[in-house]
């Protein structure tokens, strides 16, 4: 598995890339849920990854004998989830307002704040 | 003389306060400030006759050698008596020409706080604290033009003074430092003293230059010069102190100031003679076509800025003593003439020559003070403007290459002067009455007293040069460290100086007699608009923003997908200059290893990942995503992470359960691309894609060495009691970071709450 993850990883990327390059919005939400993953996959693998050795202190013992797997960057992914879920429910509720107000879910027809005169 | 400075910053600070308790009176205590430092520079005066030059140490950026020093000598006391006397003379008459105006508080603040930087500026003996003075005058000379800036062409104004002299100051700063560099020191005293080191640096043609033009832009020299003439919408008080007494001669202090490490040097001559006499020429040819009292100063103050250039450009020793005497007399006649024409303009509501006329008899003391400067500015004796005229032309005639050339323009100049001289004075306070219907009185004494001392002072020095001779001496000799003592005296007896100077007064009249009795034939004169320089600043200033314009609606496009490609592959592009001192690193199976279902998971989640991608349908693609979320979980399952997993599970099916929840009423999902920009997309993702792929290989093949980790390993338990090491990190070791997340959650969950709010007004909405 660890010489898949680095492809996984690289395959999520273009994957959450290519649909922010379109013009839906909903297609732009999956596209960064997709980066997301990516990104906690990579934060995950780059701080080195351990097999089947969780960070659970058995009965008894008072600390963590190796082999077993950095619980810092499993601190960090979770919270990175969680702050990730926090902004998918409100882009997701973004959409279906920004919908029924703007009547479309096409970019190009939201850009009026970007245009000069 | 910190302090002094300093204290000039905390009155312009106080200013409006005072001004709301002292009303009226407010410009004679603002006017005590520059009083009191006129009164202090006498003092150090007596010790620079004495001594010699004064330099005050004072540090401010040591390691770099930037210090607030200050310099008392020759040429610094006679611009700082200009400074203070002036501004006392100019403060006093403002409270009074300014009463009734809103927002005379903003005035005083921008007006003393220029008093205090001009001050600065003078004194520095270092070039970075004089060029941060340099800027600041620059800064509030931009407020005080703008003064009305309820009127466009009042703002233009300002605007165009602002990117001129800020412009040329940006060249200042960059020829200052090259001097600083080729001097070895950025104290003016040392750069002063080391004009051979600095002849041979490299960069001395290059900083000679762009100080130049620094200079140039400051002092309204030719093709820089229209911002003065557009800079008279400031108030009078402000056109008599700022854009003809000192700060537009802050170029000409410089030039002189350096004049020491340049004078000789082979541009210098050159530069400073040409454009010298050409913004001479100029300004005094279109000053007498001009019928506004303010515009005729101004284009006089711009050829008498020309013509301070020339002499210093001369460089000689007759040249160099013409320059501090012509200083002298010009800003006295020249500030008198403009506080005159407020005056007028405040009695009469008018400043137009051809309208005025005989009003002697309603401002006799303002026609006194008028005819004694006037006098002075023509250049008749015995007024002090007579001999700077005198040294004028000893220096043009002494000069051994283009003394003819260089003499006629100052004989034209000066016939022009003298016509522009009778046109300010004959016609406003002499000749017909008034064609304005009004009986205009004389204004108060606070007003009119001002100009008449600088009328006497005049008078007076052209008779008692004798008493002000030390100060411009030292002066000279700060300019010209080789001058020799200066005597000045009225009479020379008869020679080629005498008979030019008469021929100019005489021709002078002749010219004022032909604009005085044919006002139709000098309005027919027009000067083309496309030839003004000031028309090639407009064309540059519409073509910066037209090109602004452009640039924007390239950039800043509104399209999401451009935005976030170009970051994309500016990223792509930053990282494979980085990546290229990297192998691409060998994938070693390792055999023993291999697991089939790890295999199988990275093949379902790229599948799925790839589904989503293409998907026709909201909901196949919704459902995809979430196999690939369930994916993501049994990595961490693997990998020894099962409260990540556990979360990645829960929030997935969060995640689907909402989007099927709320999207499935939205409209047919949208595929917009075809073709070559989908190819596109794709190929900027897939770059992406790869690069990602190529870092996470790169980094995983270097050790890692965190002490965290045995860090949390050994003390989650003793210390946070915890056997879930990851849990412990959460709510123990690093339980605000916990806390932030709680707040964004919290965040998000109010501004969700908001937006359907904001909807229910209008349709239902039923998520």
């Amino acid at each position: 598995m660890e010489d898949v993850l680095p492809f996984l990883i690289g395959g999520l990327y273009g994957g959450g890339i290519y649909l922010i390059l379109h013009r839906s919005f909903v297609k732009l939400i999956i596209g960064l849920i997709i980066l997301g993953y990516a990104s906690n996959l990579m934060l995950f693998t780059i701080s080195r990854i351990t097999r089947g050795a969780p960070p659970l202190i058995p009965e008894g013992a008072t600390q963590l004998t190796e082999p077993f797997a950095d619980p810092l960057p499993q601190a960090l992914v979770l919270t990175a989830i969680v702050i990730g879920f926090g902004i998918q429910a409100f882009a997701i509720v973004l959409i279906k307002v920004g919908y029924l107000t703007g009547d479309t879910d096409d970019l190009d027809k939201l850009n009026t704040t970007d245009r000069l005169d | 003389m910190l302090t002094i400075i300093i204290i000039g910053f905390i009155l312009a600070f106080l200013a409006p306060f005072i001004h709301r308790i002292a009303k009226g009176y407010s410009g004679l205590i603002f006017a005590l400030y520059p009083a009191a430092t006129f009164l202090w520079l006498i003092k150090q005066y007596n010790t620079v006759i004495e001594q010699g030059t004064q330099v005050i140490p004072m540090e401010w950026v040591p390691s770099l050698g930037i210090g607030i020093d200050f310099r008392l000598d020759g040429l610094s006391l006679l611009f700082g008596f200009l400074i203070s006397g002036i501004g006392t003379i100019v403060l006093a008459y403002a409270g009074t020409y300014m009463k009734g105006v809103p927002n005379t508080d903003r005035f005083f603040v921008a007006l003393i706080a220029f008093m205090a930087s001009m001050l600065g500026l003078v004194f520095s003996d270092n070039i970075i604290s004089l060029f941060v003075f340099w800027e600041l005058t620059s800064f509030t000379s931009y407020f005080l033009i703008g003064f009305k800036h309820e009127y466009e062409s009042t703002r233009k104004s300002a605007l165009q003074a602002l990117l001129i002299t800020a412009g040329g100051g940006l060249a200042l700063l960059a020829g200052l430092i090259l001097l600083g560099i080729g001097a070895g020191s950025l104290s003016l005293s040392e750069i002063l003293q080391s004009g051979d080191i600095l002849a041979q640096s490299s960069f001395f043609n290059a900083a000679m230059l762009l100080i130049i033009l620094g200079c140039f832009t400051k002092s309204a020299q030719f093709p820089f010069h229209f911002w003065l003439p557009s800079a008279m919408a400031a108030p009078t008080p402000v056109s008599a102190y700022l854009h003809s007494a000192t700060m537009v001669k802050a170029g000409i202090f410089l030039l002189a100031r350096l004049s020491p490490v340049f004078n000789g040097a082979d541009g210098w001559h050159a530069t400073l003679l040409l454009f010298g006499a050409t913004t001479m020429l100029i300004g005094a040819i279109i000053a007498v076509l001009q019928t506004d009292l303010k515009k005729i100063l101004a284009y006089t103050t711009v050829s008498a800025l020309g013509l301070l250039t020339m002499l210093l450009g001369i460089g000689t020793e007759i040249a160099i003593k013409a320059t501090v005497i012509f200083i002298l007399a010009h800003a006295l006649y020249k500030g008198a003439l403009f506080l005159i024409a407020g005056i007028v303009d405040h009695e009469t509501g008018s400043r137009d020559i051809r309208k005025l006329g005989n009003l002697f008899r309603s401002m006799p003391f303002t026609a006194v003070a008028g005819v004694l400067a006037g006098l002075s500015m023509a250049g008749i004796p015995p007024l002090f403007g007579f001999i700077s005229k005198e040294y004028t032309y000893e220096s043009t005639l002494g000069m051994v290459l283009n003394s003819p050339l260089t003499t006629s323009a100052f004989f034209i100049t000066g016939v022009f002067f003298t016509a522009a001289a009778g046109m300010l004075v004959y016609m406003v306070f002499f000749g017909k009455s008034n064609r304005l219907n009004i009986s205009p009185k004389e204004t108060p004494f606070i007003m009119w007293i001002g100009p008449l001392v600088m009328g006497l002072l005049s008078l007076s020095l052209g008779f008692g040069s004798g008493l002000i001779s030390p100060l411009l001496e030292q002066a000279s000799f700060a300019i010209r460290p080789e001058n020799t003592a200066l005597k000045i005296s009225l009479w020379h007896g008869i020679n080629t100086e005498l008979i030019l100077s008469t021929f100019t007064v005489l021709l002078g009249v002749a010219a004022f007699l032909f604009v005085y009795f044919n006002p139709r034939l000098m309005s027919q004169i027009e000067i083309s608009e496309k030839i003004k320089p000031s028309y090639a600043y407009d064309q540059i200033m519409g073509g910066v923003v037209d090109m602004s314009k452009i640039v924007t609606r390239k950039v800043q496009n509104g399209y999401i997908r451009v935005y976030v490609s170009v970051m994309v592959a500016t990223f792509c592009v930053l990282a494979l200059i980085v990546l290229q001192n990297f192998s691409i690193p060998t994938i070693g199976v390792s055999w023993s290893d291999f697991r089939v279902y790890d295999i199988v998971i990275g093949a379902i989640m790229l599948v799925a990942c790839f589904y989503t991608v293409v998907a026709q349908s909201r909901l196949l693609a919704i459902a995809m995503l979430g196999v690939v979320g369930y994916g993501v979980a049994f990595v961490f399952i693997i990998f020894g992470a099962p409260d990540l997993a556990m979360t990645q599970i829960l929030i997935e099916t969060l995640t689907v359960v909402l989007f099927v929840l709320v999207l499935w009423k939205l409209p047919k999902y949208l595929i917009f691309a075809e073709g070559f920009i989908k190819f596109r997309y794709f190929l900027v993702s897939a770059l992406f894609g790869l690069i990602m792929t190529w870092i996470v290989m790169i980094v995983t093949q270097y050790p890692l060495d965190s002490h965290l980790k045995a860090f949390f390993a050994e003390n989650s338990y003793p210390r946070g009691m915890g056997r879930n090491v990851v849990n412990v990190i959460l709510v123990d070791f690093r339980s605000l970071d916990t806390l932030g997340e709680l707040v964004v959650l919290g965040i998000a969950a109010i501004g969700i709450y908001g937006l359907m709010k904001f909807n229910s007004d209008k349709k239902d909405f039923n998520p």
